[in-house]
């Protein structure tokens, strides 16, 4: 049975309850706090971090979309291919109750997102020339492997540690009688020296600027948690919204995402723990502070003496009795 | 016929009837949780809408795929839109663009051993339940069969998949009798596109001490004690033999043709997985 996108926007938001293995999985959010999602024109995607990585999971819009990849995907891993990225089927993935009160579940890919930018940030911040050598190399690296995409586009492509990596195989095939993306290649080609002459300094660390959407007016970026992302002015770090408004001012040494509405920041007196507000939670007074989103406890340690705090802050155990590793639901 | 692929150049429409009346405020369990009867409509409604919202992204924005009213019943025999300044109908991608109310949802999960977890999730909330009044169904299915009337007779909507109505409700109509919502019921459904008529597709929410709920019945499911869920029944679409395989495939083995576009204490949301919404890409296909 087909899920709606309602009921996999819900996955994403309890993850724990409705995959079988993401279970850990974080969706990518927008500033209300639900999934981001994107149709394509059969499945529906949503962005998630999953062990520490960022992942394309996809969910089929009618069981006919499964077929075809049911048949690729196997063929395309055995490749063992670094011009693709990871990509797999999970199956019975997604569990949920349907109207009729019946247990249901289905299938969802999952295609790992390497690190880097996507088409459009690679033709501001890259040499056009150096684009036109990477398509080049993966046009004949896929002829070669006999891989045909099939709906190779700008937004169906990444930049990624200095070379083309495809995304999206949901009408790939791997015949010798087919080469039918050759005229994409060429659209491609067209749009990147169109480019030439276009490209500008996003900031002066370019080379790890990794952002889905471009940030202007920052040194770095981090990537959008709980509608909140991360991100290092001249004055140290702060927090700007989706749409690139201050959150939380850049007054920090450094900052970590927020998780669960809670990020660790570093100060000149010491490491705390904020709120989405920019309040502290736990003063920044800590030579480490150590917040565990999973248990919503967090262990901080000055003068070498370990505490450990509730989600509120509010003390559960005394300073010393506890080490880094140990909780006191433990003892 | 009902094939037509819906797209930018060949729109349809989606209206909304919700009943607030004051029988609204009744209870039920929906969903494995108690609410009032308003609640539950709330969810349905607020549930359609984002689905219908989803559906129509793309990398681009929500496109401009549908036209869609929201139309809600109460009072005394008042019917009027439940959409941003009160407009009769607006776009798919102009709602989008609307600031969305969020609330907190309380979501039921059943876990493999049979025990249930409740979550808090944030959810948009463009409906607030509301309960107040008579219940003028017949009024609010005579402005949809305007509006539909209308709709279907501008010439690019021609070719268009039928615009298809969702009448959220109890049943219990207080300005008209049996025959008489029969009659508007048939009216509408014989208003169509050349791709077929206009689906009418009613929603029942009714407290049931069996918990059951029904989706795409059958004649042999629509036998039920309720006496306005056969009316609904009655007044309802029968559903194209083209979606017969999508609604067999979602309800399971055994479910038998043909079926009736209606709902009891479900919500009927399946039926936009079964549409065709988005183009086609010729290299896709």
């Amino acid at each position: 049975m087909t899920a709606t996108l309602q009921i996999f926007s819900r996955a994403l938001q309890m993850p724990d309850l409705a995959f079988a293995t993401l279970t850990d999985a974080r969706p990518l959010t927008d500033s209300s706090g639900m999934p981001r999602l994107l149709r394509t024109t059969r499945f529906v995607e949503a962005l998630i971090e999953w062990q520490d990585r960022q992942w394309l999971l996809s969910m089929p819009l009618s069981p006919a979309s499964m077929h075809r990849i049911a048949r690729s995907a196997p063929a395309i891993r055995r490749l063992h291919s670094e011009l693709l990225a990871d990509y797999r089927i999970l199956p019975d993935e997604l569990h949920w109750t349907d109207a009729a009160g019946q247990e249901q579940s289905c299938d969802l890919t999952i295609q790992l997102l390497p690190e880097g930018r996507d088409f459009e940030e690679a033709l501001l911040t890259e040499e056009p020339g150096r684009l036109l050598e990477a398509l080049d190399k993966l046009e004949a690296g896929l002829r070669e492997m006999n891989f045909t995409h099939n709906n190779l586009k700008a937004t169906n492509l990444r930049w990624s540690a200095g070379r083309w990596v495809p995304l999206r195989y949901y009408d790939a095939r791997i015949s010798d009688a087919d080469h039918a993306d050759a005229e994409a290649f060429e659209e491609l080609r067209h749009r990147i020296s169109e480019s030439s002459g276009q490209q500008e300094i996003v900031s002066d660390t370019t080379a790890t600027y990794d952002a889905r959407r471009p940030l202007a007016g920052h040194v770095w970026t981090s990537h959008e948690f709980e509608g909140l992302i991360c991100v290092e002015d001249a004055d140290g770090y702060g927090y700007v919204d989706a749409e690139n408004h201050p959150v939380i001012p850049a007054r920090f040494l450094w900052a970590d995402d927020f998780h669960e509405g809670r990020a660790e920041v570093e100060t000149p007196t010491g490491m705390g723990l904020i709120d989405r507000e920019g309040n502290f939670i736990i003063p920044p007074e800590y030579e480490i502070v150590d917040y565990n989103h999973a248990e919503s406890t967090i262990n901080a340690r000055k003068k070498g003496q370990w505490s450990q705090f509730d989600y509120l802050g509010r003390p559960i155990c005394k300073a010393g009795t506890i080490n880094e590793y140990t909780s006191c639901k433990t003892e | 016929m009902y094939t037509q692929s819906i797209t930018r150049t060949h729109r349809t429409a989606f209206l909304l009837l919700i009943d607030q009346s004051g029988s609204m405020t009744e209870p039920l369990r929906f969903r494995g949780r108690d609410m009032t009867k308003a609640e539950a409509v709330a969810t349905i409604t607020n549930d359609l809408l984002f689905e219908l919202i989803e559906r129509a992204r793309r990398d681009d924005g929500v496109r401009n795929y549908y036209d869609l009213t929201v139309l809600g019943y109460s009072g005394d025999n008042q019917v009027c839109s439940l959409l941003p300044e009160g407009r009769k109908m607006i776009s798919i991608s102009d709602l989008a663009q609307m600031p969305v109310p969020m609330r907190t949802e309380t979501v039921e999960h059943r876990l493999p051993d049979g025990s249930v977890a409740l979550r808090d999730i944030p959810t948009p909330a463009w409906i607030e339940p509301r309960a107040a009044g008579q219940t003028p169904m017949y009024e609010a299915l005579c402005e949809a069969h305007e509006l539909v009337d209308e709709w279907c007779a501008r010439r690019e909507n021609a070719e268009s998949f039928p615009p298809v109505i969702f009448n959220i409700t109890d049943g219990e109509a207080t300005d008209c009798n049996e025959e008489e919502l029969q009659n508007i019921a048939r009216r509408i459904r014989s208003i169509g596109t050349d791709d077929g008529k206009v689906l009418l597709i009613n929603i029942h929410i009714a407290a049931d001490t069996s918990g059951r709920s029904v989706f795409f019945p059958s004649a042999d499911e629509a036998d039920v004690p309720n006496r306005y869920a056969r009316l609904l029944y009655d007044c309802s679409s029968p559903m194209p033999e083209l979606f017969e395989g999508a609604i067999r495939e979602a309800k399971g083995p055994g479910a038998m043709p043909p079926f009736r576009g209606m709902s009891f204490n479900a919500s009927a949301v399946e039926l936009l997985t079964m549409l065709n919404i988005g183009s086609i890409s010729v290299k896709t296909e």
